[in-house]
């Protein structure tokens, strides 16, 4: 038989047209099982990634995030185990049958810039994946030119990795992810945790990235969405394994507010406003918003002419006079490098006091010597009058280290508590008492029997701040108590601590880059720059400092820069979305009251 | 905290490739365990030394440094071989003590040897650049997931050490104090800092191992090397001198020509 070519030419036309319309990833109803578990961790997910997305997913603590993307860059089943049903094309080639598993297809960057690394240099780190699939030299040495461009880190290329910030570890993993030319990057986290410079960077990358379309997709797992969402094209969401929507920003976060509130994921502060006033509160008097703003400039603008009333706002939670904690001129060093320069501040029974600064501004060495874990090498620092160099304030303050799990030492829930109290000298029926009312309190009764390495993340960081708490501590002592936390158990948590501030008088004094929680929660904010405090007052005050601000790299939160924008002349205003629309609720009253609201 | 000796350099040593200055290692190694006596270990000691000043460029009052905190272990080689080493020769009487010249001369040997080692790897853990070492272990036919796998380690090294001080540290508040404690408790204690720090590493491993696999390690059964492995045409000579130079140590040492000036042991 001939083939006529007038007759080929098109059929082959036609094929390419439909490859080229192929979707880079497609998950055809894929279910995964941890091994040894009965509830699958993915349940029946369909999903499509196509050229031009730049998606964000979105979800609760252990949705499943993580999961999907270990399955979309071929590493689960075949590396953990487990059992896995469906289909998964990666660029037309199912890769848990074929052998071609594609891999370089799809990049991942994990949000541990650390763990991801396998060099001791920067450009033998992007080097890395080009190796690996045994490129030519020369080809190797242009990619590694062009991705090191392209992530702005030629300077740095014969530099040693272990001594970078973590923003630009995070970004020599970008730039090596960039080197293997993936067609889809996925990352898990990228900016969770980094400080507010780091994450500034990153993201300033990952915009480059959306603007350049340097991978023709994008897919990017968030707890905080704020900074991402100019750049959505959509928004998946999870929840239990399931994907539960899959539609544009305006439509996730627009109609599905009330359940995005109700699985507990941090909603961005422009689409709550957004949401409140098109509640029928506002939509009646004509003040509601014809769209989603993405960015805080284009909300002032948009805002403007509904000509909005600035609420009152509450009054400064009166202090006590009484100081419980005083630093006098402190300074403190490692290795002959100055951390702390005289450092000198005294804080109040009651206050809730959160300390902020880029890294390796002498945060955690100033909350470490307050808790006597560290001797001041000048100055002086009194708990409650004592100077810690000669009595230990262990116990009188409670420390909650960022990673819960440092602190467990006991084989089950309960005995973590109870080992909290041996230092007590309790009757045994007391200390059985406290337990109990502790674990209730915390809502960890049904797992008292259960080792606390196999709770979840959330449940870990109960544990973590009980263990502390059931002491009853004068001070308590909290290294970024929510990072990595979802929105359910970071209110919750932060409701309970609010709680022990008010009823118990406990000073709260927290480590944090967290703005938002921030403004809903301390009373007072010290920033540290350089091992000098740098600003010290209310967290408005702060957010309308710009200088201090601009110094530490912080950004406000968007609510509180769109009322600065609508509001310029007054002297105060709001600081979170309660105070925006006076009643300080977050949601309009219908959401709010929705289920699954309290803890 | 010093993640690599290497410094880096353009000296002799800097040039000479991993497996000629490990072959020279085992020469140095071969050599200080032949001599019995101080006089020639201190010679092959200084000529080190040189090697390190001259060929490596290496500051001598650091490597002094390092070879005077070995040197406390020195000075107990020292009194201890002088004692109990049965020499002829008693030096004096304190009490039940009687140190002899064969056992001070042995213990001074043994002191003196164990400067060398320290001086010879300080030179070669100082001018090789780790990369190079797992190069060379690939060119020797080592698999290369497990030349990596031993490269990876040592930069798990510190951050092991930074976790376990932070876990020691969040333990503390708790109150667990390992300074004070007996040794039963300093055991469960120990155990309980254990727990975390392997948790955490298995946790830290399983992620690294995931992230290399996205990125297409041991895809395939080699890889591509953009590093090239270094040599110099110093290497075989440089090797030579020494090997031949420890064999006419060794033939003259049989002739017991140096018996002489040395305290060589009875035969």
């Amino acid at each position: 038989m001939c083939l006529r070519p007038d007759r080929v030419r098109p059929a082959i036309a036609s094929l390419k047209e439909s490859v080229k319309r192929m979707p880079l990833v497609q998950l055809e109803r894929v279910s995964f099982w941890n091994p040894d578990e009965e509830q699958p961790a993915l349940d029946d997910i369909s999903l499509e990634l196509n050229p031009g997305d730049f998606a964000l997913l979105l979800g609760p603590t252990g949705c499943g995030k993580t999961t999907l993307f270990q399955v979309l860059a071929g590493i689960i089943p075949a590396a953990t185990g487990g059992r896995i049903r469906g289909r998964v094309l990666i660029d037309g080639s199912d890769i848990l049958r074929d052998d071609d598993k594609k891999r370089g297809v799809v990049g991942l960057i994990l949000q541990d810039p650390e763990v991801q690394m396998t060099s001791l240099y920067v450009e033998d780190e992007v080097a890395f994946g080009p190796e690996n699939l045994c490129l030519l030299e020369e080809t190797i040495h242009d990619r590694v030119d062009e991705a090191l461009q392209y992530a702005r880190l030629d300077h740095l290329r014969k530099a040693l990795i272990y001594p970078l910030s973590g923003g630009q570890k995070q970004r020599v993993a970008i730039a090596a992810g960039l080197a293997m030319r993936p067609r889809v990057l996925l990352m898990d986290g990228p900016t969770t945790n980094l400080d507010p410079a780091g994450a500034g960077e990153v993201l300033q990358l990952i915009t480059r990235l959306r603007e350049t379309g340097e991978t023709e997709a994008v897919l990017i797992a968030a707890n905080k969405i704020d900074a991402l969402l100019p750049l959505a094209t959509r928004i998946i969401v999870m929840d239990g394994g399931r994907i539960i929507f899959d539609a544009s920003p305006e439509e996730v976060v627009l109609d599905h507010i009330d359940l995005l509130h109700e699985i507990g994921v941090f909603i961005p502060e422009l689409a709550l406003i957004t949401a409140r006033l098109n509640a029928p509160e506002y939509a009646r008097r004509g003040k509601s918003l014809p769209g989603l703003p993405r960015e805080v400039n284009q909300a002032i603008e948009m805002l403007r002419p509904l000509h909005l009333d600035m609420p009152a706002l509450p009054d400064a939670t009166p202090v006590t006079s009484e100081p419980v904690i005083e630093l006098d001129n402190v300074h403190f060093g490692y290795d002959g490098r100055e951390v702390l320069r005289g450092l000198s501040l005294t804080v109040h029974r009651g206050e809730s006091l959160a300390i902020v600064g880029q890294n390796g501004s002498g945060k955690t060495t100033m909350v470490k010597l307050i808790a006597g874990l560290r001797t001041p090498q000048a100055g002086a620092i009194r708990v409650g009058g004592k100077l810690t160099q000669e009595a230990s304030p262990l116990g009188r303050v409670g420390y909650v280290f960022q990673y819960p799990v440092h602190q467990f030492v006991a084989q089950t829930v309960e005995e973590e508590l109870a080992f909290s109290l041996r230092r007590l000298e309790l009757a045994d029926g007391e200390s059985a008492r406290m337990v109990d009312e502790t674990l209730e309190l915390f809502g960890l009764t049904d797992k008292r029997l259960q080792p606390p390495y196999i709770l979840s993340m959330g449940e870990k960081r109960w544990l973590s701040v009980a263990t502390m708490t059931i002491m009853r501590p004068e001070i308590l002592i909290l290294d970024e108590p929510t990072t990595g936390l979802d929105r359910r158990s970071t209110d919750a948590l932060m409701r309970l601590l609010d709680a022990m501030v008010r009823d118990h008088g406990i000073t709260l004094i927290q480590v944090s880059h967290d703005m938002e929680q921030i403004a809903e929660f301390s009373s007072r904010v010290v920033a540290l720059d350089g091992g000098r405090l740098v600003f010290d007052d209310t967290p408005r005050a702060l957010f309308s400092n710009h200088a201090v601000l601009a110094s530490c790299q912080l950004a406000a939160p968007p609510v509180a820069r769109v009322a600065q924008g609508l509001w310029p002349d007054r002297e105060r205003t709001p600081i979170t979305i309660g105070e925006f629309f006076g009643d300080g609720l977050a949601l309009p009253p219908s959401a709010a009251a929705a289920p699954g609201e309290e803890e | 905290m010093p993640l690599l000796e290497y410094q880096e350099g353009n000296t002799l040593m800097h040039r000479m490739s991993p497996v000629a200055k490990f072959a020279w290692g085992g020469i140095v190694l071969v050599w200080v365990f032949l001599m019995f006596s101080p006089i020639p270990v201190l010679i092959l000691g200084i000529v080190i030394f040189l090697i390190a000043k001259f060929a490596a460029g290496l500051s001598l009052r650091r490597l002094l440094i390092t070879c005077l905190k070995v040197g406390v272990l020195g000075v107990f080689i020292l009194v201890f071989q002088g004692l109990l080493y049965p020499g002829q020769t008693v030096l004096f009487e304190l009490g039940p003590l009687r140190p002899t010249l064969e056992g001070v001369s042995v213990g001074l040997a043994i002191a003196l040897r164990v400067i060398a080692i320290v001086s010879a790897s300080t030179v070669i853990s100082k001018t090789t650049d780790p990369r190079d070492i797992f190069l060379s272990l690939v060119k020797l036919g080592v698999p290369y997931k497990i030349a990596y796998g031993l490269f990876a380690a040592l930069r798990f090294i510190p951050l092991m050490e930074y976790e376990a001080e932070t876990i020691q540290e969040a333990q503390r508040v708790r109150g667990i104090v390992t300074e004070h404690a007996g040794p039963v408790e300093w055991v469960k204690q120990s155990a309980s800092l254990l727990v975390p720090l392997i948790a955490s590493a298995v946790r830290r491993a399983m992620q690294t191992g995931a992230a290399w696999e996205v990125r297409g390690f041991g895809m395939h059964p080699t890889r591509t090397y953009c590093r090239k492995t270094r040599s110099s045409r110093a290497d075989p000579i440089f090797v030579s001198i020494w090997a031949i130079a420890l064999i006419a140590y060794v033939l003259l040492m049989d002739q017991n020509v140096l018996s002489a000036i040395t305290f060589q042991p009875p035969k």
